[in-house]
């Protein structure tokens, strides 16, 4: 369950989302409570499915969602 | 300060070392080896925990490709390493050279990894990312090894699509990584600060500075011998150059706070120190065996002797070459019995080993 799983502390005050089934990518089948469990993501699609979970992911993690560094 | 009592054992020295462990640089006392490691991506493949056998091959074919048609301008002599065709020595043996992780071998087929001559930069291919581009250069150069790697970075770029994106940067499979995917990581020698207790507070300084440390062979391993593993702590918000601005004041830090500690422990606690290297030596001239954890313990005091003043013979270089020959790796890959097979021969080889090298290079320095 997500509650269980909540390393990156997102889902405080969340409880009623443990019972909703975890979302899944539909390229990797990555399922979101993995990526809340050790923010590990599966594909370039899982950035754009989970958007907003990683953006929050990232800014608790980094600080920041923003990238400053090298450009491809 | 009267000098130890000098080893007399007979025997003869290693072999071949990677470049970065016998070169000298800045910072050197505290800085053994810097590393800087690029985590990349093959847009529209899936990553490597999640990728079928299927997948992986892909990925390693097109990587590969792309590799050695840029080999001439960006690696220059380098070697294609086949992870799962190796055995499990020859793996340890790549581990102990940090040219790759135990993830990495542990991981299975499509596995592969180019390593130039030096044994200085390797590119990994099917790690926890697709594309792992490190470079380990000796000493403090956390500019050049960054530089090195991207270089490598540009070359394969112009070759590969890699999974970008403007807002988030390089996406890596772990979000920790996402943004720069750079990872600048020095290694770091504090015996001073540990026998003084002060490593607790020095960690919360490097903290302070936006730097994580781990113990020698990366996560989840033991801090041996008071070697530390000192990297950035996030990869989003700074730019490259900012990054490696960072670890070096780390290191800068890191040095100023070492150094004052020896100067402490000379002044006030010199014939302790005396002791604690001479034991160290008696140790080591009366062991029949050596686990890994005494073999670094053991070393670290004679590299700590060395530059306290005391004739132990144990240089940088001597220092680094046998924590690097250690074998430490083969603890953290092979199978049961393998392991206990291979844990009793290289326990019982060692203390020859490190005497043998040692007494190299008192010959070396009376020679010249």
């Amino acid at each position: 369950m997500i509650g269980e799983n909540d390393q990156l502390g997102l889902f405080e005050g969340r409880d009623g989302e443990d019972l909703m089934p975890s979302p899944a990518c539909p390229t990797c089948h990555t399922r979101l409570d993995r990526i809340y469990a050790d923010g590990f993501l599966g594909c370039e699609t899982c950035y754009e499915v989970f958007a907003d979970v990683v953006q929050q992911a990232l800014i608790s993690m980094h600080g920041t969602s923003r990238h400053t560094g090298k450009t491809l | 300060m009267k000098a130890p009592a000098r080893l007399a054992i007979p025997g003869s020295g290693t072999g071949k070392s990677p470049s970065w462990i016998s070169g000298s640089a800045s910072l050197s006392d505290v800085v053994l080896s810097t590393r800087a490691r690029l985590a990349r991506n093959v847009s529209g493949a899936i990553f490597p925990h999640m990728a079928s056998d299927a997948d992986l091959a892909r990925v390693a074919k097109i990587v590969l490709t792309a590799a050695h048609r840029v080999q001439e301008k960006a690696f220059r002599s380098m070697h294609t390493v086949d992870i799962s065709a190796l055995n499990d020595q020859e793996k340890a043996a790549l581990v102990d050279s940090h040219l790759t992780s135990v993830a990495h071998v542990r991981a299975g087929k499509h596995r592969f990894a180019l390593v130039d001559d030096n044994q200085s930069v390797s590119v990994l291919i099917n790690e926890e990312d697709h594309i792992r581009i490190q470079v380990i250069l000796p000493g403090m150069q956390a500019d050049a090894a960054r530089r090195k790697a991207d270089a490598i970075d540009d070359a394969l770029s112009q070759e590969l699509p890699i999974a970008y994106d403007k807002h988030l940067g390089y996406l890596t499979a772990s979000l920790a990584n996402c943004g720069m995917g750079l990872r600048v990581s020095i290694m770091v020698h504090l015996p001073a600060l540990a026998l003084l207790h002060r490593l607790p507070s020095t960690w919360q300084a490097a903290n302070s500075l936006d730097a994580a440390v781990r113990g020698l062979y990366g996560e989840g391993t033991e801090m041996a011998g008071n070697i530390y593993q000192v990297s950035n702590a996030v990869s989003m918000g700074w730019t490259e150059a900012q990054t490696v601005g960072k670890i070096t004041a780390v290191a800068t830090y890191l040095e100023a706070e070492e150094a004052g500690a020896r100067e402490l422990l000379i002044r006030t606690r010199a014939a302790e120190m005396e002791d604690l290297v001479q034991n160290a030596q008696h140790q080591l001239r009366d062991a029949e065996r050596l686990s890994v954890e005494e073999g670094v313990r053991i070393l670290s005091t004679l590299r700590f002797g060395y530059l306290m003043g005391y004739d132990t013979h144990v240089s940088d270089t001597v220092f680094s070459e046998l924590v690097a020959g250690l074998r430490g790796g083969t603890q953290l890959i092979a199978s049961d019995d393998d392991r206990a097979r291979d844990v009793f021969y290289q326990e019982t080889r060692r203390p020859a080993l490190f005497r043998n090298r040692i007494r190299a290079e008192r010959s070396t320095v009376a020679a010249g």
